[in-house]
């Protein structure tokens, strides 16, 4: 292997620069946990606007749909289905997603103030709101509100 | 006691460098400008500075730091990228010094071969290199970082393939 002619970092900056790495990975995974958090929320209203699609279908053909698509009301009923099955996994398990969500922002914001040389000021303030957010959740759903 | 102030301008925030005067490194500020500040006090009459710029392919547990990126980021998805042009900078001073000697280096844009700094003072400067290079070994090893995400990428498109298809 070609000899390196340029210096290796030194241990600290290496790894404060492994440390902002996964600072910054873990901020990016700390947003879909919190679209995870929120979709006990979300697939309620899939539940709605897949039923909602379904009647405006019928009224909008007056009926008509049920000739058109002869397994219209087996697929409507599936797919009603599917989303309060969803919506029931997502209700049963939201402390999981509302955890870590927080662990991820608190563990991101942490390492991403490792770094004293460059600024990351943006990241570790949207952290702190969506561990705000993510606490907000859970005693949203905590006390049964939703 | 000789007094040293740098200010080091046009610093891209993907490209930061690293300044040692006699092999320290020194810690440099930024100010509201976005001009990086930095002074030195010392007993010498000639002070070498060196410009780094410090990869992190460069770093001796590289592999290590990539691999466990690319699995935490799920399989590299939430990644931020690598360098891929992989160019540090290679640019050493011998700065003769006045009791309040003033160093304003200003980085030109980042090429292969291209100057690296333009540098004002007031004090004697001899420029012993000042030049834009391609880290090879670095390089070197972004491409077997890429091969490796690749073929990793493969065999986990193929075992879900498989787990689909045999119903698991």
């Amino acid at each position: 292997m070609q000899k390196n002619l340029y210096p290796s970092p030194p241990a600290k900056i290496a790894n404060t620069a492994f440390a902002v790495r996964l600072g910054k990975i873990f901020f990016a995974l700390s947003f879909i946990a919190l679209i995870l958090s929120m979709s006990v929320i979300l697939s309620f209203l899939s539940i709605v606007f897949i039923a909602l699609a379904g009647v405006i279908a019928i009224l909008l053909t007056l009926g008509f749909i049920f000739v058109i698509v002869p397994d219209f009301g087996n697929i409507f009923t599936s797919a009603v289905d599917l989303s309060v099955n969803v919506t029931q996994f997502f209700v049963d398990n939201w402390y999981i997603f509302v955890i870590l969500t927080v662990a991820l922002s608190i563990v991101s914001a942490t390492l991403l103030s490792i770094d004293k040389s460059d600024n990351h000021k943006g990241r570790i303030i949207t952290s702190i709101v969506i561990t705000v957010i993510a606490i907000l959740l859970g005693i949203i759903f905590a006390t049964g509100v939703l | 006691m000789n007094s040293l102030n740098i200010k080091l301008s046009r610093v891209n925030s993907k490209f930061k460098p690293y300044i040692t005067v006699d092999g320290d490194i020194i810690n440099c500020k930024k100010n509201q400008f976005g001009t990086y500040e930095a002074s030195v006090q010392t007993e010498k009459t000639e002070v070498e500075v060196v410009i780094y710029r410090y990869l992190e392919l460069q770093s001796k547990f590289w592999f290590l730091y990539a691999i466990i990126s690319f699995f935490v980021s799920i399989l590299g998805i939430f990644e931020p990228f690598y360098d891929k042009r992989c160019i540090v900078i290679d640019c050493k001073y011998n700065v003769k010094l006045n009791e309040q000697s003033e160093l304003k280096i200003q980085l030109n844009n980042v090429q292969d071969k291209a100057k690296a700094t333009n540098i004002e003072s007031n004090c004697d400067i001899t420029e012993i290199t000042n030049v834009y290079q391609i880290d090879k070994v670095a390089k070197k090893r972004w491409k077997i970082m890429f091969c490796i995400k690749l073929l990793l990428w493969i065999v986990a498109i193929g075992l879900t393939i498989y787990f689909i298809v045999n119903g698991i």
